[in-house]
């Protein structure tokens, strides 16, 4: 089992999920900002994907961190990882802050770009995918900055979809 | 909580532990199937494999969760049995699904007697609900034999379900009530059985 991984950029700590980080959680995920996700959903539904999140781990050996500050860990303020429902499909990377205000600071980008070479150096995963709204923009800008290459090939899941590739000789997206 | 803080729990037929990856197609295919009609079912391939990582995920959030029922001779799985609240409930559930080809050998009833048991015992709950569609007469029924009654005071989930009050901890001591779950699964267990004693009437 590998559920206990902890990652920690110059400014973030990407740690495992806790209970008391539900509530923010679903407040994000009830909310606009989860448009971009396939949401907003209910709250008991946010229950599930929290919960599945956790399961991930046990499920593929890899999955999705809180995001925090490296002042303060028990405050998570997004989730940054990997994804894989199907193993048929490359493991997806995925990032989202779950307040609009902690925007356009680089966070996100610099927890995906901890992310991705976490999957690429000590997972040893071939090939990621991202998938993000074409009207997303802050999103788009985090996937190309980490490299990743567009790829009409690749399913989508949500609508109006762009899904990007990345491999190991992605460079970029350093903080 | 990770998976090896899942204590491992064991019946005469069977043992119940934490849901593993390996047993995922099992329960894809139950709740893929109209079994799970009474539980928001048939899910899609989405929903089952989100729902599979739920139940592992919540035993960390609420420090109790679902068992994988196995069978301790053949170490086949047969269904899960255990405890359930996610957003929304407002109790502590008991719950249990048995997969449609291994119904009606009485697991339901000894998975369920002994989670059960568990959460009395080392979890201290004084009381749970199972919240049942009211269509679903087979777990009506099984609710009923384990000696829990309609408790129309207690609230349910979006009232659609109706909910049964398992009895309390002191009335599953060394009752008529638990001998007679125990009698019955020992029935189950061998259909021979005949209970010590002599007939009175």
């Amino acid at each position: 089992m590998t559920d206990r991984v902890i990652l920690r950029t110059d400014r973030l700590t990407l740690r495992p999920f806790r209970a008391p980080d539900f509530d923010t959680y679903a407040a994000y995920y009830t909310g606009p900002r989860a448009a971009f996700v396939g949401g907003p959903v209910s709250r008991a539904e946010a229950f599930t994907k929290f919960c599945a999140m956790i399961g991930h781990w046990q499920m593929r050996g890899f999955g999705r961190f809180a995001i925090c500050r490296v002042e303060d860990d028990t405050l998570a303020f997004g989730h940054a990882g990997l994804l894989q429902l199907d193993t048929g499909l490359p493991p997806e990377l995925t990032w989202t802050l779950w307040h609009g205000e902690d925007e356009g600071q680089g966070y996100a980008r610099e927890a995906a770009t901890a992310v991705r070479d976490y999957a690429f150096t000590q997972l040893g995963l071939p090939v990621l995918t991202a998938l993000v709204r074409r009207d997303n923009a802050a999103s788009l800008r985090v996937a190309e900055t980490l490299g990743g290459v567009e790829d009409a090939t690749l399913p989508t899941r949500f609508g109006d979809e762009v899904a990007f590739r990345f491999t190991p000789g992605t460079t970029g997206g350093a903080a | 909580m990770t998976t090896t803080d899942i204590p491992t729990l064991e019946t005469a037929r069977l043992r119940l532990s934490a849901p593993e990856a390996q047993d995922y197609p099992d329960f894809k295919a139950t709740f893929a199937s109209y079994r799970a009609r009474f539980m928001g079912g048939p899910l899609n391939a989405y929903e089952t494999w989100m729902l599979y990582a739920a139940e592992i995920g919540h035993w960390q959030i609420r420090g109790f969760g679902m068992w994988m029922v196995h069978l301790k001779d053949s170490d086949e799985t047969v269904g899960m049995a255990g405890g359930w609240q996610p957003a929304k409930w407002p109790e502590r559930e008991v719950a249990w699904i048995i997969w449609p080809d291994r119904a009606g050998r009485g697991f339901a009833l000894e998975a369920t007697q002994r989670v059960r048991r568990y959460f009395y015992e080392s979890c201290g709950w004084d009381t749970a609900v199972s919240y049942l569609d009211p269509k679903d007469l087979q777990s009506i029924r099984l609710a009923e034999r384990l000696g829990a009654e309609r408790d129309r005071e207690a609230a349910t989930v979006d009232g659609n379900e109706v909910s049964y009050r398992h009895p309390a901890p002191a009335r599953l001591r060394d009752s008529q009530l638990a001998h007679g779950i125990e009698m019955e699964i020992q029935n189950y267990i061998d259909p021979l059985f005949t209970p010590k004693g002599w007939a009175l009437d």
